[in-house]
């Protein structure tokens, strides 16, 4: 009896720990935390998912390397916070020719080694960009004919495009487009490489993998000065932990908030949120190159099928918003708010009967195993069973998904494709349909001469309204068409603290933080 | 003694040249491009192609594994990796020293609370203490070390403000994560200690002890203890081996940059020699924690050492 007695005991001890810990969790809602003090910050701590896997512009391909490498090195031209572009290191530019873009570089302006910048560097940052050492990036520079572009004088330089190409300024903007100090390189790649060396408002000081990069203000910067000295930008890559640490004052800004957490900080009174439109969209896509994919009317039948509307916000809450149009809400010439939902499963199953399609019919969804993805699989499951079609989901990590989709070993997938903070059209739409992107990025096998005739129309006319029309006409082919079906263009969430300003997020996932300053 | 050393260390070269055989054929045949996933999505194939060839990826399968020995052997070269194009060596060893102090920290936290808790258990075997133990050792099993590493800093940084949510510098920052880390491994020693020791204590010899008088404690920590203590030793060994194999998910939660998160970040992007270099690298850990564990066994039992 006794020792019943002890053993219901330890148990009730045992769930008392188990609920104290999960109240301790709720309680956290909302919780203050604050470890500011009076005195005035001097450095400024940014929270990112993941580290670079590279300090070399011209290797840096993705938004982590690209976020360690914004505070250092600066583009000939960038988009300011209303999404217009505007001259940094040129003054301004002018196009000579259809191929020729010639700019006039801003004077005395200094590398961190105290050199000037002239046209010399940017001409070798050019070339080396779009050379042996620049292949990461290739899939942005290669627009670029390196060896045709010049020197005029010490203030001028021309860039030359191996075939006309309207949306060139946008790219001009990607990091791989950045000055980098000639002398630094030629002296000492490798030394460069680890050390960089730009004209940008921070000086680099360290970088311990896996754990941070830190910088120092640059003093002699040519623009505003930062208003703080010190920046350090740690890796941190369980989003909760992210968000812990801004709760707790230990990081100023956050990046990458999840959905759950959006409420929570923007209710508490030491965090706040900014966010904004990517440029990036998720779509279901479909296997064109087979049956019955390649027929418009099963397509039609898919669309019909799924709510993606309500699949969208059950999925993404306040961290997404709903595109029809692979060309996303707030970038030039979207029609995405023009395309009306299709949503209706009964036409769908009618349609289904009339190709033949019985019930039961059982088709794979391939998918990445990112939990957001995951939980998009699953709704669509559940609203394809309903119209009579099964779906296998196949969630499969990162690298096997990449190899699935590139050998067409598909029927359905789930995929994201997007400009990486480029408001051009071209980089959404350009490599997932057209037909000489099979299969390096048209997952669809979608071949339609048409639409590929009009993708190359729209790279070479300058923008204006026979450039809309165009991209408008290819929208809407996709959206007739349906070879894949765009549904969430995903917000960038940054958390910050509440005395963090100045601090306007990008449409890519790396931002700019020199004018942030502390209330 | 030195003889019987020499021959586990050969031993010890054979079991990496087989783990790294096996290491590099699971690679080889995994699915996945590297040139793609460096790359990204919006990769063209030109690009891709010369990205491959510049790594040598489009050797076969032998050419590329000798290759790999040949460096080792000969360069003591690890390779480079995929993503960073820095030496891998570099980026172990940046790493290893982490996980080390982070293993180390969590072993010496579940060998002092671990052998203590079940030496307390099975002197009181049975009693209210004994059960709580055994409670105790049931959590400390079950509750994952994710939800556990949150839950701490959700209180202790975020609520009582008491410690730093994360990093690995100073000692309050490596609290957290090693009870974290720490608290299964407590629960599995505790748990061996208490069987173990159960199993001495009704020995003739106790008995024997305990008749001629001796202190109840002398009788514990001398008699029943030591005779215990070749599984503890056991335990402990294979405890610290998968510890310092890196703890991933501790690591992650209070963003320590350790070896088990540059293995697994380099298997997401298929950075092979990062992964090759990393599992040669626990398994070597490994191997030599079990040759210390067995010199231990002579250490806690002459009879072995004579043997």
């Amino acid at each position: 009896m006794k020792k019943k007695l002890i053993e219901l005991m330890s148990f009730m001890l045992a769930m008392m720990f188990l609920l104290t810990a999960c109240g301790s969790n709720t309680q956290s809602n909302g919780g203050t935390g604050s470890n500011d003090s009076g005195a005035a910050k001097d450095t400024l701590t940014v929270a990112v998912s993941a580290d670079p896997n590279t300090l070399d512009p011209h290797q840096a391909n993705l938004a982590q390397a690209i976020n360690a490498l914004n505070p250092v090195y600066e583009t000939l031209v960038r988009y300011n916070d209303e999404g217009e572009l505007e001259g940094l290191l040129a003054e301004s530019w002018e196009q000579l020719d259809d191929l020729s873009w010639q700019f006039n570089l801003r004077k005395g302006v200094k590398f961190h080694n105290g050199e000037e910048m002239t046209a010399s560097d940017v001409l070798f940052s050019i070339q080396r960009a779009t050379g042996d050492k620049g292949t990461n990036i290739s899939h942005v520079m290669y627009i670029v004919d390196g060896p045709a572009c010049e020197v005029v004088d010490d203030y001028t330089v021309i860039i030359r495009t191996k075939t006309p190409f309207a949306p060139f300024l946008t790219y001009m903007t990607f990091m791989g487009a950045c000055v980098v100090s000639e002398k630094e390189f030629t002296e000492d790649e490798q030394n460069a490489i680890n050390n960089p060396c730009g004209t940008g408002p921070f000086k680099f000081v360290s970088w311990t993998q896996n754990d941070r990069t830190t910088y120092v203000r640059n003093d002699d910067y040519w623009g505003e000065k930062p208003a703080y000295e010190n920046l350090v930008i740690r890796t941190i890559v369980e989003a909760n932990s992210r968000v812990i640490e801004l709760e707790s004052g230990t990081v100023d800004i956050a990046y990458e908030i999840p959905a759950t957490d959006i409420a929570r900080l923007e209710s508490n009174e030491n965090t706040k949120i900014a966010s904004r439109n990517s440029t990036t969209y998720e779509y279901l896509g479909m296997n064109c190159s087979k049956e019955p994919f390649n027929d418009p009317r099963f397509r039609e039948a898919i669309a019909m099928a799924i709510d993606f509307d309500s699949m969208v916000t059950a999925v993404y809450g306040e961290s997404a918003v709903v595109t029809r149009s692979p060309v996303t809400p707030g970038m030039i010439y979207s029609i995405s708010d023009q395309l009306p939902s299709r949503y209706d499963p009964e036409a769908a199953r009618e349609i289904l009967d009339e190709l033949g399609i019985e019930e039961g019919t059982t088709f794979k969804l391939t998918t990445w195993n990112a939990q957001h993805r995951v939980d998009c699989a699953t709704i669509m499951q559940s609203m394809l069973k309903e119209v009579g079609i099964d779906l296998q989901i196949d969630a499969v990590e990162l690298a096997t998904w990449n190899s699935d989709l590139a050998s067409g070993n598909t029927d359905f997938f789930i995929a994201g494709f997007g400009a990486i903070g480029f408001p051009d059209p071209d980089m959404n739409i350009y490599g997932p349909l057209h037909k000489d992107q099979i299969p390096t990025s048209n997952y669809c096998f979608y071949a339609n001469d048409e639409l590929s005739t009009l993708l190359d129309e729209s790279r070479s006319i300058m923008d204006g309204p026979e450039r809309q029309e165009i991209i408008e006409e290819i929208q809407q082919i996709v959206y007739d068409e349906a070879p894949m079906l765009p549904y969430a263009n995903t917000l960038q969430v940054v958390g910050l603290r509440s005395n963090v300003m100045g601090f306007t997020p990008t449409a890519a996932q790396n931002h700019f933080v020199h004018e942030v300053y502390f209330e | 003694m030195l003889k019987y050393i020499g021959k586990r260390l050969l031993f010890l070269i054979l079991v990496l040249l087989g783990v790294s055989f096996i290491v590099f054929t699971l690679l080889y045949i995994s699915p996945g491009d590297p040139a793609k996933i460096m790359l990204g999505e919006a990769a063209t194939e030109e690009a891709c192609e010369a990205l491959r060839e510049q790594l040598g990826l489009n050797d076969p399968f032998f050419v590329r594994y000798f290759n790999y020995i040949k460096d080792i052997v000969v360069h003591q070269d690890l390779g480079i990796s995929y993503s960073t194009r820095g030496p891998v060596l570099d980026q172990l060893l940046a790493a290893f020293p982490n996980t080390v102090k982070l293993a180390a920290s969590a072993i010496v936290i579940a060998v002092v609370v671990g052998v203590s808790l079940g030496i307390i258990s099975a002197v009181k075997q049975n009693s209210v203490i004994d059960n709580l133990v055994m409670v105790f050792a049931l959590l400390g099993t079950s509750i994952p070390i994710f939800w556990l590493g949150i839950m701490m800093i959700v209180l202790f940084s975020v609520k009582l403000g008491l410690l730093p949510p994360s990093g690995y510098g100073t000692w309050q920052q490596m609290i957290m994560p090693a009870i974290a880390l720490g608290l299964q491994s407590t629960a599995m020693i505790a748990r061996m200690t208490r069987s173990s020791m159960l199993e001495v204590i009704r020995q003739d010899y106790v008995k024997t002890a305990r008749a001629k008088g001796q202190r109840e404690f002398v009788v514990i920590m001398r008699h029943v203890f030591r005779n215990a203590l070749i599984p503890i030793i056991t335990v402990v060994g294979l405890q610290f081996g998968q510890l310092l194999g890196g703890a991933m998910l501790t690591e992650m939660v209070f963003s320590i940059p350790g070896l088990g998160r540059l293995i697994i970040d380099a298997i997401t992007e298929r950075d092979y020699p990062v992964v090759q270099g990393g599992v040669l690298l626990v398994a070597a850990c490994f191997s030599l924690v079990n040759l210390v564990v067995d010199l231990l066994y002579a250490v806690a039992d002459p009879k072995i050492a004579r043997s």
